[in-house]
């Protein structure tokens, strides 16, 4: 049970900006961490920094409370999967998997039938022990991350990394491979750093989330954090799908005032602010409704469950979630409230947040 | 479909026919005597001449020792200059694919064309160079002269070949193998190599084939004991009639070892399309 520890962490590529910028948090012992971010937020430059890949500018990563700087990747004994599963092309996937137990670090710590037995075994809890005769070329996307994966977790790491692991993965095999994930790392009690661009792996997995976008690490904190709590506008941005609403409003001592109507929430100075409310706490009705702002309805969308609408209001597009089967054809007209208590308020200008939704 | 079966049969054979001719025309004449070559084309041994043993007689007997001297010198000097080209051109290689290397303003794309442009010259150009140099290191005529001469006239082929070679193994397999617990030599020796196998196969056998069939450096560089196969048939060739029956019977020798080297080499170069995609 490792702790990691990342702080004050910067590379820069030559590039007008850095790929990884001032980052710091801390992963706790067998701890689920996610890095979410979009592409190009500097995931990948993350965890190669963390595995030794490529050295970082600045900063310092500890791992068990020793510092890894200087320390070559083929002794850090950290494990990654990376996001092209980087399989060994010449050997089976028997060898794959036998591949780090056979290391010039590990010599002499393990007998040859030792290594069998653990080969079987990781090939039988990510069920591919009948592939393993097999060259990676004559593989599916799926079993090449599970043989990936395997390699991975063959010679216990002291630490995890997975960079998109499942991304490339259809949505049925990608939902199963993510509980499989969880159940494995739950069982080996591995701390795992995990990065991917999509946000309901953060949500379904993590139980640290680092919020990272243009190299910087927006927000670091459970997942209730920061989809409850989003600390600013990028991060209220990253979490959550179908996207929160974004929307531009005024505060003064009376209120909040956004899409022309008045909403008894956030007193405060007056100033510009950026109101955010999840989709799902837009309250949407095909008729007049007291204190709603009237627009129009751009698309209806469904997703089996529930279905999305877009409201024109004034300009600004309202996305709101409703049952699935309520009838909203593009023109029709459509009112839309916002409840006081469902309020995000965030700053304009920096983007910081002001006020959370009350949890209900 | 039976009959573009046999339309495409009776093209390749005619095609083999017309490619093997010289071959076979070679072979026979280094069964013949001076009458049957010198007197008209005799094509069918046993029915247009008597077949004999002669030239491999004069080869492999007596007058042999400085045919054996020469082939043991060709063997010798493509072998192992082209090894040493593969392998010193295999780190150059690797090196301009993954590191960046900046001298003043010469980046990896100009030190590669600099390497390459040493072969773009015609070697005309540089031997005579390349002879007052080795006048002045006592290089001439020497094993060891023409093993440098050869592995310096087969880097840039090797190292221009080989860096493609290794870009397209992703760099992610070399950081697999980091994490995996194996340092740099050893993540050379189990998963670049073995990867770039096949390019490594073909850089040898082009290197082999240059070396084998080089006739200018022999010529300018060597004038008795370091002398090639190459050199030794243009001497068969230097009486007022050419020796044709012993010419053949040594063209016929030499087809042998670039041969086998193919034969061996085919295999590695055959493993690309059973490892498939790396991507
Ligand atoms: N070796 C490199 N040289 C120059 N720039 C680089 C290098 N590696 C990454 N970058 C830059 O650093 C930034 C972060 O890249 P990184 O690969 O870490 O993003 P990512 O979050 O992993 O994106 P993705 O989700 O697309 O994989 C990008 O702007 C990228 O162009
Ligand atoms: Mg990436």
């Amino acid at each position: 049970m490792e702790t990691l520890t990342v702080t004050g962490v910067t590379k820069t590529f030559g590039g007008p900006r850095p790929a990884v910028d001032e980052l710091s948090f801390t992963l706790g012992g067998g701890e689920f961490g996610v890095v979410v971010g979009p592409s190009g937020a500097g995931k990948t430059t993350l965890l190669n920094m963390i595995a030794g890949l490529v050295p970082p500018d600045t900063g310092e990563i500890t791992l068990d409370g020793a510092s890894l700087a200087g320390t070559a990747p083929e002794r850090r004994d950290i494990a990654m999967v990376f996001e092209n599963y980087a399989l060994y092309p010449h050997l089976s996937v028997r060898r794959n998997l036998e591949f780090p137990l056979r290391a010039p670090v590990r010599r002499g710590t393990l007998s040859r039938s030792q290594i069998t037995d653990r080969v079987t075994q990781v090939a039988e809890t990510l069920r591919i022990p009948h592939l393993l005769d097999r060259l990676p070329s004559q593989l599916s996307g799926g079993q090449r991350q599970r043989v990936s994966l395997g390699r991975a977790l063959v010679r216990r790491p002291r630490l995890l990394l997975l960079d998109e692991p499942i991304t490339h993965l259809d949505a049925k095999l990608r939902h199963e491979m993510r509980t499989e994930l969880k159940r494995i790392q739950r069982e080996l009690g591995v701390t795992t750093l995990y990065a991917t661009p999509d946000q309901s792996d953060a949500l379904a997995l993590a139980d640290l989330v680092v919020v990272l976008d243009a190299g910087r690490a927006w927000q670091v904190g459970t997942a209730a954090d920061v989809y409850e709590r989003p600390a600013n506008v990028t991060v209220a941005r990253t979490l959550g799908d179908p996207r929160i609403n974004l929307l531009p409003g005024r505060r003064d001592a009376a209120g909040v005032t956004v899409l022309g109507q008045r909403v008894d929430a956030d007193h405060g100075p007056a100033g510009p602010v950026t109101v955010g409310v999840r989709p799902g706490d837009v309250e949407l009705s095909t008729e007049p409704l007291a204190g709603a702002a009237a627009g129009r309805v751009l698309l209806a969308q469904t997703l089996g469950y529930q279905d999305v609408v877009y409201v024109d209001v004034e300009g600004a597009t309202v996305r709101a979630t409703v049952p699935a089967g309520i009838v909203a054809r593009p023109g029709d007209p459509a009112w839309v409230r916002l409840p006081a208590a469902r309020l995000h308020v965030f700053e304009a200008a920096s983007g910081q947040a002001l006020r959370h939704r009350e949890v209900v | 479909m039976r009959a573009a079966g046999w339309g495409r049969r009776t093209v390749l054979f005619v095609w083999v026919l017309f490619a093997l001719f010289p071959v076979y025309w070679t072979f026979i004449t280094a069964f013949k005597q001076q009458v049957d070559i010198y007197d008209g084309p005799r094509f069918i041994p046993f029915v247009d001449f008597q077949p004999t043993t002669q030239a491999w007689r004069t080869l492999f007997g007596d007058g042999g020792g400085d045919f054996f001297d020469k082939f043991a010198n060709s063997i010798i000097f493509s072998g192992v200059s082209s090894l040493l080209a593969v392998i010193l051109g295999g780190f150059a290689a690797y090196g301009l694919a993954r590191h960046s290397y900046k001298y003043g303003p010469y980046r990896n794309d100009d030190l590669s064309f600099l390497i390459v442009s040493q072969r773009i010259m015609p070697p005309i150009v540089s031997v005579l160079a390349l002879y007052v140099v080795f006048v002045n290191l006592r290089l001439l005529d020497s094993s060891f002269g023409m093993i440098l001469a050869y592995t310096a006239m087969n880097l840039p082929l090797t190292v221009y070949l080989l860096r493609t070679f290794f870009e397209a193994i992703p760099v992610e397999v070399e950081h697999a193998a980091a994490l995996d617990g194996y340092p740099q030599w050893q993540r050379l020796a189990r998963v670049v190599f073995p990867l770039a196998a096949p390019g490594l196969a073909a850089a040898f056998l082009l290197s082999f084939f240059f070396a084998w069939n080089d006739f200018l450096f022999s010529l300018m560089l060597t004038f008795n004991d370091a002398q090639t196969l190459p050199l030794y048939i243009t001497s068969l060739n230097a009486q007022s009639q050419p020796l044709w029956w012993l010419i053949s019977a040594v063209g016929l020798v030499a087809l042998v070892p670039p041969a086998i080297v193919t034969v061996v080499l085919d295999r590695f170069m055959a493993r690309q399309v059973l490892i498939g995609g790396m991507r």
